[in-house]
């Protein structure tokens, strides 16, 4: 085991002799590695909550929901058993694109929602074929967002991004330095990125 | 944790955006919502006073034809005392103008769009299709919601009025937003007559009163209040006959008629008197019934019509009759949503005439003689919500419009007897089914007989939680006509489909389309 990988699990204990099979193994997992675990069980679980509704609103969602939630109930108990490591740089990389999917689907929508899905206060298949109609005949009820492919806020939301955002930074926290470095400008850029164009549509 | 202070900085920066954005913009939709007027603003029930809507002109007539012009257009309303609503009328009239003709009589009528480009809260744009709901209409002329006239254009409808007399009404049908357009007010009565019913000793004249039941809920700022409930329906706390809240009419000491229209977006009623006394149920969606039938309480879903007497000869001077709704389950109830109006027994003279209810009414009615054993085929329309749409079969109007309008429920040919048995297995709504351009028979329901009230010739035909209702009907005319739920959320989110009568010719339903304004020639 190398030193980047030491240092990368910041005092949890790697198998100093370990063979190539045991290599993906923390000895004895951070308390860090835990907490982490612990928050993308609950985001898991919330996602599990959710899938049936997503499933009656647009099966492949609810399929994607499924997955998620397997995905994330699975390294969830990886990183409370300590053998989460290898897969370290892809769950930092799915959870940071999870949250960034959420930011879309809750501010400017998401382009394929409106295309197969029920929108929600819509209740239609995209944008729907009315020979002969001038603009939009969808009303938009208000505070439903009707017609919109915005998904609306709530508390099941709000619990599950929280849970997995702080789960992303005990996340990038496990990663060795040069990695971390890496990581956390991607994420810099891309958080830049995402308060540029909310000031930029809200301002202009 | 070896997260350094840039890190944590780097790592706030995503987190901000992540957690700060949707709130944002929550907050701000949330901000554009309306706020409900407080029940304790509501005007108290009984407390104004009835109105009929004005009966509209003809513009011409000729040896055969009647033509009327009508002007869609927004008005300023008095609903609440204190506040304007902004509202669209048929000629700026909410409900709008009632129409009567005779049958035999042509009618054309100019449906001209002057409203607004967009709605000024919901932001949809307007489009209109006019349809007259129990009229056995040409598919160009039967509101087809496809056939659209946007603001700024008219269409020329022609009905033939051929059946029947009876209680029919217009209203909007335009794709997308029949819900919003119809609690705007595009709604009235058009009353058919024929000799038979002329001639028989029921209450006529200003005893013949039309009553337009609808339900809205309003905004501190006196607009209406939208809430479809997640596409579920709409339910205003206030309820209004003829467009005023809970209104009282004086009444003379005698027997009248009243034609209840429901014409509530998603509000169903079960009516009865609170002096315990009957209604004697004389007429149905699609005419006089065989003969008259007496119920204490009976139910109606939206679209559905029904002609009743009630005789306040048996009341002395000086008492209230309150006309009371005992609300059918999966409707959502206020406060006051338990009463309707009220009726002031006073002792102004009468006229005497046409003050009885003779024992049969129409007993040969051709509808009313169908039975199971004439249908040629059973067909089965089953009610069901998938994928957070109403359908039917499975099937959505948007289907329809993607099969280039070639996706049909049942394909009849002309003259066919068919039975129809809808199926509503859900327990959380119900749905009263309007099956255009022609009139049905009750067969049964869960297979138990129809209710007393039901036994006459209709089109909507409540199909309640679990309810499985069989309808016979003859199929006489030919093109495409829509089936579709009368909740008109559900209706527009998206529970319609079609049928097509086969002939040896069919007719396009948008083979006549609307034009743009300036009107081409008077009319």
């Amino acid at each position: 085991m190398n030193a980047t990988a030491h240092e990368g699990l910041h005092g949890a204990a790697v198998d100093d002799e370990g063979t190539p099979q045991q290599a993906h193994r923390w000895r004895t997992p951070s308390a860090e590695a835990r907490a982490a675990g612990t928050l993308l069980g609950v985001a898991g679980l919330v996602h599990v909550v959710v899938t049936p509704e997503h499933v009656d609103e647009w099966a492949p969602a609810g399929v994607f929901f499924a997955v998620v939630a397997t995905a994330q109930l699975w390294l969830g108990q990886a990183l409370w058993r300590g053998t989460a490591r290898r897969v370290l740089p892809a769950a930092v990389l799915s959870t940071a694109g999870l949250i960034a999917l959420y930011v879309v689907s809750r501010t400017a929508g998401l382009p394929f929602h409106s295309e197969g899905a029920a929108v929600s206060g819509g209740g239609h298949h995209g944008p729907l074929l009315v020979p002969g109609g001038h603009g939009n005949g969808m009303p938009v009820i208000p505070g439903s967002e009707g017609g919109s492919t915005v998904e609306a806020l709530g508390l099941p939301d709000a619990v599950c991004v929280t849970a997995e955002f702080a789960a992303l930074a005990l996340l990038v926290g496990l990663m060795a330095p040069a990695q971390r470095r890496s990581v956390t400008n991607l994420l810099l850029a891309v958080g830049v990125c995402g308060w540029i164009v909310w000031a930029v549509a809200r301002f202009t | 944790m070896s997260l350094s202070r840039r890190d944590l900085m780097k790592l706030g920066v995503v987190g901000g955006a992540a957690l700060a954005l949707p709130l944002e913009r929550t907050v701000r939709a949330g901000s554009s919502t309306q706020s409900r007027l407080a029940s304790s603003r509501l005007p108290r029930p009984f407390t104004l006073p009835f109105r009929v809507p004005p009966v509209l002109q003809p513009s011409r007539v000729d040896s055969t034809t009647d033509y009327y012009k009508v002007y869609m257009k927004p008005v300023m309303a008095d609903v609440v005392p204190g506040l304007k609503t902004p509202l669209w009328g048929y000629n700026g009239s909410v409900p709008g103008p009632t129409v009567k003709v005779a049958q035999g009589r042509r009618t054309v009528m100019r449906q001209v769009n002057n409203l607004p480009a967009t709605h000024p809260l919901l932001r949809y744009t307007p489009w209109t299709s006019v349809h007259l709901h129990g009229s056995p209409s040409a598919p160009e002329y039967d509101g087809y919601a496809s056939d659209i006239t946007n603001p700024g254009q008219y269409k020329d409808y022609v009905y033939p009025n051929t059946p029947t007399a009876r209680t029919l009404w217009y209203h909007d049908h335009g794709l997308h937003h029949t819900a919003e357009n119809v609690l705007m007010g595009l709604a009235a009565q058009y009353h058919l007559t024929d000799p038979l019913e002329q001639s028989l000793p029921i209450p006529h004249g200003e005893f013949d009163v039309p009553l337009v039941v609808s339900d809205a809920m309003f905004a501190t700022d006196g607009q209406l209040y939208f809430d479809n409930h997640d596409e579920s329906g709409m339910f205003g706390d206030v309820v209004l006959v003829n467009g005023v809240p809970w209104p009282v009419m004086k009444v003379k000491r005698r027997r009248y008629r009243f034609r209840l229209l429901n014409a509530s977006i998603s509000r169903s009623y079960q009516w009865s008197l609170d002096s315990g006394d009957p209604f004697v149920v004389i007429a149905t969606d699609g005419g006089l019934m065989p003969a008259p039938q007496r119920v204490r309480s009976f139910r109606q879903g939206m679209a559905e019509r029904y002609e009743v007497v009630v005789d306040f000869s048996r009341y002395p001077v000086g008492r209230r009759v309150v006309l009371g709704n005992s609300s059918p389950k999966n409707n959502i109830d206020y406060d006051n949503t338990n009463k309707v109006m009220a009726f002031d027994v006073v002792g102004d003279d009468f006229d005497p005439a046409d003050n009885a209810v003779p024992d049969q009414l129409n007993p040969t009615n051709p509808v009313m003689a169908l039975t199971a054993a004439d249908a040629v085929r059973t067909r089965k329309l089953d009610l069901v919500r998938k994928n957070s749409q109403w359908t039917i079969n499975g099937h959505t109007w948007d289907d329809v419009v993607r099969s280039r309008f070639a996706l049909v429920e049942a394909n009849p040919a002309e003259g066919d007897v068919e039975v129809w048995e809808i199926r509503n297995s859900s327990g959380g709504w119900f749905h009263p089914v309007h099956i255009h351009l022609v009139d049905f028979r009750v067969l049964d329901r869960n297979g138990a007989a129809p209710m007393a009230h039901e036994l006459g010739p209709k089109d909507v035909v409540y199909v309640g939680e679990n309810e499985t209702v069989r309808v016979v009907m003859r199929f006489e005319g030919r093109g495409k006509y829509m089936i579709h739920c009368h909740n008109l959320v559900h209706e527009d989110h998206d529970m319609m489909s079609q049928f097509e009568v086969v002939a040896g010719e069919s007719t396009d339903p948008m083979s006549d389309p609307c034009r743009s304004l300036p009107e081409d020639g008077e009319l």
